[in-house]
C-alpha cells in the first residue's frame, strides 16, 4: 500500500505538472505585459491610421496564444488543446482588419492572458508552498539531528525553552505529516493542473460541438471520396478486364473455333478431341469472365445508366418483372447508380431464389435529389428471417456507405416489398 | 461476300478477318473506330458491315450510332453489330429501321465460328441475326404474356429461333428434329399467336418480333 501512495514519484507526470503551474507565473507575467501594452498602445494610437492595424494585429496575435498554451499543454500535461478551425480570410486588407477586430478566438485568447497573471500568481504561490511545506516537514527529524536547540524565547510573556526531548517529539510529528503530506502532494498537484487545463480549454478552445462539426464533415468529405473511388477503381478493372483478358479469351476461342473446323479435315480423334474441349472450355471462361465483371461493375451501367443495366437486370430475371422508371436516359451519379443497381440486383436474386414469387415489380423514381427505388413481389415473404436475410444485410450496409436508407416489408406469408432511398443530387 | 470491318481492339479485328477469310469471304476495310465507316462504305461498297458498339474516343455506342446513321443514309446497308452486353435499347433502335439484313450479336458468339459466319451471311442476304439473350429479354419483357403462355415449351424454343432469324432448315438442325416437325410447330405457334402465316423469313422474323413489342 505504501509503494502504491508514492509511486506517483516514479512518474513524470507530478514533476511535469509542477513545472507547468511553476510556468504559469512567467508566461501570465507575459502575456499580461504584452497584451497590455499592446491593446494600451493600440487604443492609444486608435485615433491615428497606426491605431487599428496594430489592435487588428493584437487581436490577431490573441490567436497565437491559443496554439502557444496547446504547445505547452501537449509538452508539460500530454493533453491536446483542441485547434481553432482555420481563418478563412476575406480579401483587402480593410475587410481583414475588421474581421481581425472581431474575431472571437483572439479576443478570448487577450481575456485568457489577462485572467494568466492572477492565475499565475496563484498556481506559483501554492506550488511553491506545498512543494516546500511538505520537504521541510519530511525532512524535520534531520534538522533534529543535525542543529543545536534553539535559543528560549518569548511567546506571549512566557519564556519557552524547548529542550531536546520536546524537539524530538515535535520533529517526529512533523516527519509523519510531512510522509502523509508527500503521499498527497501528487494528487493536488494534478488536481491543481486539471483545473488548469480547464481554464485553458474553457477559454482556449472551441466548444466541443464545434469540433463534433468538424469531424462530421471531414469524415462525410472522406467518406464520399473513399466511396467515389472504390467505385471508379471497379470501372477501371471492369474496363481493363475488358479491354485486356475479355478480348483476348474471345479471340483464342475463335481461333480454337476455327482450328476445331479444320481438324474435321484431320484423321485423328485424339488431336480432335483436344481441340475442341479447349473450345468449349474457352467459351466457359468467356461466360465465367463476364458474369464476374457484370458482379464487379456491369459495362452497361457505365456506358448507359441505371435505366438500361436494371432492364437487363430484369430480363435476366427468371421470374417476369415489370420495370417502371421515371429516369428516362438521365445519369446520376456513379456511387448513386451503382448502390441502386446492386441493391435491384440481389433483391431480384432473393426474388427468384426464395420468394416463390410469380411476378415482380420494381420501380425508380427521382423526387427531390433522392433517388427511389421499390422491389416488390407477390411471393411468401418472410425475407426478414428467411434464407435471403444474409443478402440484406449485405444490402443495409452497401445502402448506409451512401447515407441512405432501406426498408423491407415481408411479412410472413408474403408480399415482399423492399424501398431503398439514395440520396443522388448531382 | 466483302466486309467492312469497324473494330478498335486490333486482336479481334484481325481475327474476324482471318475467320472470314477462311470462309472465303474478303474483308476491304478494318478500321479502329467510327467516324470513317460511312466513307468506307461508300467506298468500297460491301455486302456486309460489322460494327462492334464501344469504341473510341468516349467508349459507348459510337459504333451502333454509326449503324443507324449507315441504315438511314444507306437504307439497305446489310449491317452485323457486336455488342459487350445486351441493351434492348440498342436493338430495338436497329430493329425499328426495318429488320432487313439487321444483325445484333454479342461479341462473344464469334466463338461458334460456324454460327457466326452463317449469322453474318444470314445478315448480307436480307436475313437477321438477334442474339439469344436479345430474344429472350424480348420474350421476358413482352406485354402480351398470355398468348405467349398457352406455347408449349417447344413452341417456345421455336419461336425464340425464329426470333434470332433463322430459317425452318436451320431450327430442324439446331433442335435435331425433322423439318416437317419444325413446319408444324411454326404453324402451331402461328395460329396461338393469331400471326398471318408468311413463308418469306424477314417477314416471318418481323411479325414475331413486332408480337413481343420491338420492331
Amino acid at each position: 500500500m505504501i509503494r502504491r501512495w508514492y509511486a506517483p514519484y516514479g512518474h513524470a507526470d507530478v514533476w511535469r505538472q509542477s513545472l507547468f503551474l511553476l510556468s504559469d507565473l512567467v508566461v501570465g507575467v507575459g502575456l499580461f505585459t504584452a497584451f497590455v501594452t499592446l491593446l494600451s498602445t493600440g487604443l492609444g494610437l486608435a485615433i491615428t491610421v497606426v491605431g487599428i492595424p496594430l489592435l487588428a494585429v493584437t487581436v490577431w496575435g490573441g490567436r497565437l496564444v491559443s496554439q502557444f498554451e496547446g504547445v505547452r499543454m501537449r509538452a508539460l500535461l500530454g493533453r491536446r488543446l483542441v485547434a481553432w478551425p482555420a481563418v478563412q480570410w476575406e480579401e483587402g486588407w480593410w475587410a481583414r482588419t475588421r474581421q481581425a477586430l472581431g474575431d472571437g478566438p483572439g479576443w478570448r485568447g487577450i481575456a485568457y492572458s489577462m485572467v494568466m497573471l492572477p492565475w499565475g500568481i496563484l498556481t506559483f504561490a501554492v506550488t511553491v508552498t506545498l512543494w516546500s511545506v511538505t520537504l521541510g516537514l519530511v525532512s524535520a527529524p534531520l534538522w533534529w539531528v543535525w542543529s543545536d536547540a534553539p535559543p528560549p524565547f518569548d511567546v506571549g510573556g512566557h519564556r519557552v525553552t524547548l529542550d531536546q526531548g520536546t524537539l524530538l517529539w515535535l520533529s517526529l510529528v512533523a516527519g509523519v505529516l510531512g510522509v502523509l503530506l508527500l503521499a498527497a502532494l501528487p494528487r493536488l498537484i494534478a488536481g491543481l493542473a486539471n483545473l488548469d487545463a480547464r481554464l485553458a480549454a474553457a477559454l482556449l478552445a472551441p466548444d466541443p460541438t464545434l469540433e463534433l462539426q468538424q469531424r462530421v464533415s471531414v469524415l462525410t468529405e472522406s467518406r464520399d471520396a473513399s466511396v467515389a473511388s472504390a467505385a471508379g477503381e471497379l470501372r477501371r478493372i471492369e474496363r481493363d478486364l475488358h479491354d485486356g483478358a475479355q478480348q483476348r479469351l474471345v479471340s483464342v476461342a475463335m481461333n480454337l473455333g476455327m482450328a476445331k473446323e479444320r481438324m474435321k479435315e484431320v484423321d485423328d480423334p485424339k488431336a480432335r478431341e483436344l481441340v475442341a474441349s479447349a473450345h468449349e472450355e474457352a467459351k466457359q471462361a468467356i461466360v465465367e469472365l463476364r458474369d464476374l465483371v457484370r458482379g464487379i461493375h456491369p459495362a452497361v451501367l457505365t456506358d448507359r445508366g441505371l435505366d438500361a443495366a436494371v432492364s437487363a437486370l430484369a430480363a435476366r430475371c427468371p421470374v417476369p418483372v415489370e420495370l417502371a422508371s421515371d429516369l428516362g436516359g438521365r445519369r446520376l451519379p456513379p456511387a448513386c447508380e451503382a448502390t441502386a443497381y446492386f441493391v435491384i440486383a440481389e433483391a431480384l436474386t432473393n426474388v427468384a431464389k426464395h420468394s416463390r414469387a410469380r411476378r415482380a415489380r420494381v420501380r425508380l423514381t427521382v423526387d427531390d435529389g433522392v433517388l427511389v427505388v421499390e422491389v416488390a413481389d407477390d411471393g411468401i415473404g418472410g425475407a426478414v428471417e428467411g434464407p435471403a436475410s444474409g443478402g440484406l444485410r449485405g444490402l443495409h450496409d452497401r445502402v448506409r456507405g451512401v447515407e441512405g436508407r432501406l426498408r423491407i416489408a415481408s411479412p410472413e406469408g408474403g408480399p415482399t416489398a423492399i424501398v431503398v432511398e439514395v440520396p443522388c443530387a448531382s | 461476300m466483302r466486309v467492312v470491318i469497324a473494330e478498335d481492339s486490333v486482336l479481334l479485328r484481325e481475327g474476324l478477318a482471318r475467320l472470314l477469310g477462311e470462309y472465303g469471304h474478303h474483308v476491304v476495310a478494318g478500321l479502329g473506330d467510327a467516324t470513317g465507316v460511312l466513307a468506307a462504305v461508300a467506298e468500297a461498297e460491301p455486302d456486309l458491315v460489322i460494327v462492334d458498339v464501344r469504341m473510341p474516343p468516349t467508349h459507348t455506342d459510337e459504333g451502333l450510332r454509326a449503324a443507324v446513321e449507315l441504315r438511314a443514309r444507306r437504307p439497305g446497308t446489310p449491317v452485323l453489330v457486336l455488342s459487350q452486353y445486351v441493351e434492348e435499347r440498342y436493338a430495338t433502335e436497329l430493329l425499328e429501321m426495318g429488320t432487313v439484313g439487321v444483325g445484333y450479336l454479342l461479341k462473344e458468339r464469334v466463338a461458334d465460328v460456324r454460327d457466326f459466319v452463317e449469322a453474318a451471311q444470314r445478315v448480307a442476304s436480307g436475313g437477321t441475326a438477334l442474339d439469344p439473350e436479345v430474344v429472350s429479354q424480348l420474350l421476358v419483357r413482352s406485354r402480351r404474356r398470355a398468348p405467349l403462355e398457352s406455347l408449349t415449351p417447344r413452341e417456345r424454343e421455336v419461336l425464340a429461333l425464329m426470333a434470332e432469324g433463322l430459317s425452318n432448315v436451320a431450327i430442324a438442325d439446331r433442335l435435331v428434329v425433322s423439318g416437317g416437325a419444325v413446319e408444324k410447330h411454326i404453324s402451331n405457334i402461328f395460329s396461338k399467336l393469331d400471326l398471318a402465316p408468311s413463308e418469306a423469313e424477314h417477314r416471318r422474323v418481323l411479325a414475331v418480333l413486332r408480337f413481343l413489342g420491338s420492331g
